[in-house]
């Protein structure tokens, strides 16, 4: 039924957060109207479960807000919902320590340790059992709270505001990897993580989780 | 035939509508006090049931008629008037949608499909320039089963795409085309 008929559903205003009727199922959904100006006729032709043409640019995660307090394990999502990746750890034990795994071949992508005996909260970042990057937060009230340092040399910023969610992550360069925020996801309760292309999901999306760890535990002191 | 039509919602998806809400509500509050802006909303909604759209003018009529002179004078009623008669739609239309329709309209027939009075409503569409941007490819009251059946006797197309968050009427045009 409806072969002649494409839905599209703009997700924007006060509905950016509410759900959709059990049945309605639009063929596209885009967040902002103006996201419609990349969209070909094909696209709007081919039907199916479209997504948002930003794919072709980024890749979208989905992530469950506090997943980590509920479980000890849990998913993190791609676009069409699928799980892509899993995230097994300890949290608020003696410090946090978590591994994120594919969840199709089961290989170890990313473990970040937390260094206790540190004031402030500081990360320790793994790949391939090789120390990768450190992440710590600043004492500054203005200004870029979290550092984040790879072993080759490179450092991370992280810009915009932490508190409402809604932050960037770019290179020394000023070349921006990643965008993370509430109002990209369409799942309820979550935040997406938008990866630039050619940019290691999984070292941003482990960012993403360690850098919510930290406001939790700073909420929790509060 | 044209191979694709594009029928597009107005309220919340090329303009911001809850904002013009606040906005219209926001200059109601200092024009008529708080009590008569909110018997206002109560009439707006009392008529939008009854008629199943968004009607202004009857509201407004209604709003002229429920209170004595001494609540609305003539003068206040007039402002009130004024307001959604002079409202500048155009600083309410979302980012990128002249780009976005413009695009569109390359790749196919762009119609704006509305509910509404076709007092208030026009007005919107037009004040806004999103009428001239779609060539006036307007069509207003469309709610029932037999607007549906005009917009595609209007507009017969291979595909049609409904850019739309009214869920209901995208479910009855399913059922149309299908």
């Amino acid at each position: 039924m409806g072969d002649r008929l494409t839905t599209v559903f703009v997700k924007q205003g006060k509905y950016a957060a509410g759900e959709l009727p059990a049945n309605f199922r639009p063929d596209i959904t885009v967040l902002h109207i103006g996201d419609l100006r990349t969209y070909t006729a094909e696209e709007f032709l081919l039907k199916g479960t479209k997504i948002d043409t930003r794919r072709a640019l980024n890749l979208r995660y989905h992530i469950r807000e506090r997943a980590w307090s509920l479980t000890e394990a849990f998913v993190v999502r791609d676009e069409a919902g699928n799980p892509v990746f899993e995230v097994r750890g300890k949290f608020f034990h003696i410090g946090d320590d978590l591994v994120m795994y594919d969840r199709y071949t089961g290989q170890e992508l990313v473990h970040i340790k937390q260094r206790v005996l540190s004031l402030l909260p500081r990360y320790e970042i793994y790949r391939n059992g090789q120390h990768w990057a450190s992440m710590h937060e600043q004492f500054r009230l203005f200004g870029e709270r979290f550092k984040v340092e790879g072993s080759n040399g490179m450092v991370f910023h992280v810009n915009g505001d932490i508190w409402r969610w809604n932050f960037s992550v770019s290179d020394s360069y000023g070349n921006l990897m990643a965008q993370i925020g509430r109002q990209f996801s369409l799942f309820r309760d979550s935040y997406a993580v938008d990866v630039a292309p050619g940019i290691d999901a999984p070292f941003v999306i482990a960012l993403a989780i360690v850098i919510e760890m930290v406001k939790e535990h700073h909420e929790k002191k509060d | 035939m044209p191979g694709l039509v594009f029928f597009i919602d107005v309220d919340n998806t090329l303009i911001d509508n809850d904002g013009v809400k606040e906005d219209l509500d926001a200059h109601l509050q200092v024009e008529l006090g708080p009590s008569l802006a909110a018997r206002f909303w109560e009439l707006y909604e009392k008529v939008r049931e009854e008629e199943g759209v968004v009607d202004i003018p009857v509201a407004l009529k209604r709003l002229r008629e429920q209170p004595s002179l001494t609540e609305l004078d003539e003068q206040t009623f007039l402002h009130v008037e004024s307001i959604f008669d002079n409202y500048p739609f155009y600083r309410a239309v979302y980012p990128h949608v002249i780009e976005t329709l413009e695009h569109l309209c390359t790749i196919g027939l762009t119609v704006i499909v509305s509910d509404g009075d076709r007092v208030f409503q026009a007005e919107k569409i037009v004040n806004s320039d999103l009428a001239e941007i779609v060539e006036g490819r307007v069509l207003l009251h469309v709610h029932k089963q037999q607007d549906l059946d005009e917009m595609m006797r209007l507009y017969p197309a291979d595909h049609y795409a409904m850019i739309s968050r009214r869920f209901l009427l995208t479910a009855k045009l399913l059922w149309v085309i299908a």
